[in-house]
């Protein structure tokens, strides 16, 4: 039946003026990917203005083709330079990176796309025909479950680089400490502000990233002269996986499609959670653990994909409940919203033909992004090649400008010193700043839900267990911890019976 | 070697010049004899990007030019609640060429709650352009059927209710504090972050009832998703017929959420006149009303003395609860 409404999408998405908005739109989307700072719910509402002249249908295709095209791009920067270009990308730095290192940027970043259009076409598929119920689902969730998920997240993405435990855990709580700067969800008491108006709303995720790895690893860079940019003769083969790299990524794409899915419909930092447990798990299954931080092309394919698949279903709590769990569909609402239509839980039976002509163009938004970014692969491969006394001052000024723009504050920029200074710090002392980014993304969730969750229940902590879905995620939160202090115990106890 | 510390130096002094050049505000007298304005505008929203104060000003930035004589640029400056914007206009260069676009958020209600760095006499208001009222939720098979029940509930059972918001001390936790304490009853707050979450805790039944924005719940109304008990405007709302307001049910609580233009204090009175008159003009443009209208808002013009009037009333009178709401959640701590 629904068949039927997806042809009429399809026909509705290749008129002439939709398929150029999604062109654009995508086009621009790669860009402001690209561009480390400016994500793409800044983007989309820069070029807000610029849809309100074009019909309903084609300016929700142009910003969404902003808001998954800049998916695409954000891993550039953070395979090539470290730089993640938007929050989710912060993961494909730790093997990216090292890829690129070891000259198989090219590989790196043709991986990134090809996972990234099988995720969005898989999951478009997933929206297609499971959007009301699993928006329904995505309803069931509340303070408590999200407090279980935060703890869980906690506790089992503590030690993704496989450094000491100790370690690991120090750095998360710092992290965790750092998100509790601003004002107290609560009671908007500030903590920690000194006073300071600019610091009332805490740390942003942006310009922390982008100075914990990029600007840390330019200081590096500087400090230990390392010449990261020899010329090596690049191949026009070395541009593009071999036939390993191929067969080693497909299922770590599969998986994280799989991962990606259901993450999508948590509100807020979803699409990072996603990347983040996706590298866990790649790292977990994989027979050469050891390989992961130093370019395993596992860890750039799982997390890429996860994170275009968690893009994708955040739309659906946007169009089947009309109700935005991120920045990005709340751009999109506003949209709706310009052009006299109002978002609600009957707005694709209401509005068939924009729900399906989004849906067919997103097909076709990510068939374009394909053949973009793949032929692009061989110009950002070779842009390292540059001389890194002409990279590195580039790359510094990109970044104090996206800084700024986040919010067009100074405080963004000082905090981007700050943390590129920190970075290099906890990297000489042979720590890890991922634990801290994990602290920092899930802390705020963290503590809100555990605030929201305790007022629910009058302050009763029993109250999470009396609730099923958050008493299952808590009781498997105290399966993850024991099963990690039995697990050292029982291996101390085989290892003293072989001695 | 000594050549490098010459050129580290200098890119030190460069680095901080220019750093200090962009974190200052501009030093530049203002003429008074040049006829305003002479460039472009700017509105600071102290907001983020897709809310509804941002959407408001790129529908004036459309319409105005015209009245103005330049054109508007809308600037986002969000944080603190609306506390950071407020605070870079408050202390902005009074040349007319920086505009604040402010709330009840950062200009009533802040002050209760920490300590700002600006007041109500830091600004000169310009216009009022308009506001939107709350309305209280349930979800539609919730047991309430009106606001009494709701009260006669939570006076025979205290403690058990709770209800959802957008954030501690936001647009729609006032009303429904007002609303608690004209019933004489109490609630658990339970804050979330924007109106959207706060919403889903409601049709989730994860809270038992709600404060929201008219706009963001129509369609759910229209639906029948939710049952909206009472609106707090002085009469009812035409998209909400069948809605009683609160002081028809014997609540006399009128709570709106403004949206006005303001300079800082200090511009020079023919610069206020100047931006008074365009914003009159603004108000009877056809366009803006249609770009209003579509977004589901109403236009409701109020200029600059009347609701200078209106504004210091509205902290007189809501001083009170915001106090006691702000004495409430520090003791909690």
């Amino acid at each position: 039946m629904f068949m039927s409404d997806l042809a009429a999408g399809f026909a509705a998405a290749l008129s002439p003026l939709n398929i150029f908005a999604c062109f654009v739109g995508v086009l621009l989307g790669t860009v402001t990917g690209v561009l480390p700072g400016l994500g793409p719910a800044a983007a989309m509402a820069l070029l807000l203005p610029l849809t309100m002249g074009l019909p309903p249908t084609a300016s929700i295709i142009m910003l969404a083709g902003i808001y998954y095209g800049s998916m695409y791009g954000g891993s550039t920067t953070s395979i090539l330079l470290n730089v993640p270009g938007e929050t989710a990308s912060v993961v494909t730095c730790f093997d990216g990176y090292q890829m690129a290192r070891k000259g198989r940027a090219g590989a790196a970043l043709a991986v990134v796309a090809i996972g990234s259009w099988v995720a969005g076409t898989i999951s478009i598929v997933g929206v297609m025909l499971f959007a009301p119920p699993l928006a329904k689902t995505a309803l069931a969730f509340g303070p408590p479950e999200y407090f279980a998920i935060a703890l869980l997240g906690l506790l089992t993405l503590n030690n993704l680089t496989g450094d000491s435990f100790l370690k690991a855990m120090l750095m998360m709580v710092v992290g965790l400490m750092l998100s509790t700067v601003g004002l107290d969800f609560v009671s908007g008491y500030p903590r920690f502000t000194f006073g300071l108006v600019a610091l009332s709303d805490g740390f942003d995720l942006v310009p922390v990233l982008m100075g914990l790895f990029g600007l840390a690893e330019i200081i590096e860079i500087i400090n230990e002269k390392t010449n990261i940019g020899e010329i090596l003769k690049v191949r026009f083969r070395d541009l593009y996986p071999t036939r390993e790299e191929l067969k080693r990524s497909v299922m770590p794409i599969l998986r994280g499609t799989a991962i990606g899915f259901p993450i999508g419909l948590l509100p807020g930092p979803g699409h990072v959670i996603s990347t983040l447990v996706s590298y866990r798990v790649e790292k977990g299954v994989s027979k050469r653990p050891e390989e992961f931080g130093h370019g395993a092309i596992e860890g750039v394919a799982g997390p890429e994909s996860a994170n275009n698949a968690a893009s994708t279903t955040a739309l659906i709590p946007l169009f089947a409940l009309g109700i935005p769990f991120s920045a990005g569909p709340a751009i999109l609402i506003s949209a709706f919203m310009i052009h006299g239509i109002s978002p609600s839980p009957v707005l694709i039976s209401q509005h068939p033909e924009l729900f399906w002509g989004v849906v067919a163009s997103m097909y076709i938004g990510n068939v374009m992004l394909l053949a973009l970014n793949l032929p692009l692969v061989g110009v950002f491969a070779s842009l390292i090649k540059l001389p890194p006394y002409i990279i590195m001052p580039v790359v510094t000024a990109i970044m104090f400008i996206g800084a700024y723009s986040a919010n067009n504050s100074i405080r963004d920029i000082i905090i981007l010193l700050a943390c590129g200074v920190i970075g290099f710090i906890i990297k000489k002392v042979k720590y890890s700043p991922v634990p801290l980014i994990i602290g920092l993304v899930l802390g705020p969730m963290f503590e809100e839900s555990l605030a929201q969750g305790l007022l629910m229940t009058n302050g009763s902590f029993l109250g999470f267990f009396a609730r099923p879905l958050s008493g299952t995620l808590l009781a498997l939160s105290a399966v993850v911890l024991f099963w990690g202090l039995a697990n050292k115990k029982i291996r101390r106890v085989i290892r003293r019976q072989a001695a | 070697m000594k050549k490098r510390i010459f050129l580290l130096l200098a890119v030190c002094l460069i680095t901080s010049l220019v750093l200090a050049g962009c974190g200052g505000q501009q030093q530049a007298a203002p003429k008074a004899e040049e006829k305003y304005p002479t460039k472009p505008v700017e509105l600071i929203i102290p907001f983020g990007a897709g809310g509804s104060h941002d959407l408001h000003a790129r529908a004036i930035a459309g319409a105005i030019p015209s009245y103005l004589g330049q054109p508007l640029m809308v600037v986002l400056k969000p944080g603190g609640s609306g506390g950071v914007g407020a605070d870079f206009v408050a202390k902005s260069k009074p040349d007319g060429y920086t505009l604040l676009f402010g709330g009840n958020g950062p200009n009533t209600q802040l002050q209760f709650l920490m300590d700002l760095q600006y007041k109500k006499s830091d600004f000169i208001p310009i216009a009022k352009i308009n506001s939107s009222p709350c309305v209280i939720i349930v979800r539609k098979d919730s047991k309430f059927k009106t606001l009494k029940d709701l009260a006669e509930y939570a006076k025979a059972h205290p403690g058990e209710l709770k209800y959802s918001t957008s954030g501690s001390f936001g647009a729609l936790h006032i009303p429904a504090a007002l609303f608690l304490s004209k019933a004489g009853v109490k609630a658990t707050h339970v804050p979330f972050n924007g109106g959207g979450p706060a919403l889903t805790a409601v049709l989730g039944g994860h809270v038992d009832f709600g404060s929201q924005m008219t706009t963001q719940v129509l369609p759910f109304y229209q639906s029948g998703e939710i049952r909206v008990l009472g609106v707090t405007d002085a009469q009812r709302l035409p998209a909400f017929k069948d809605v009683p307001t609160l002081k028809e049910q014997g609540y006399d609580v009128e709570y709106s959420q403004w949206r006005a233009v303001m300079v800082p204090k200090g511009t020079p009175d023919p610069i206020v006149q100047h931006l008074r008159g365009a914003f009159k003009k603004l108000a009877e443009d056809a366009s803006f009303k249609a770009m209003l209208s579509q977004m589901g808002e109403r236009l409701d013009y109020t200029d600059g003395p009347e609701f200078d009037k209106i504004w210091e009333q509205e902290i007189s009178s809501q001083a009170e609860v915001l106090k006691a709401l702000a004495a409430e959640e520090k003791a909690k701590k």
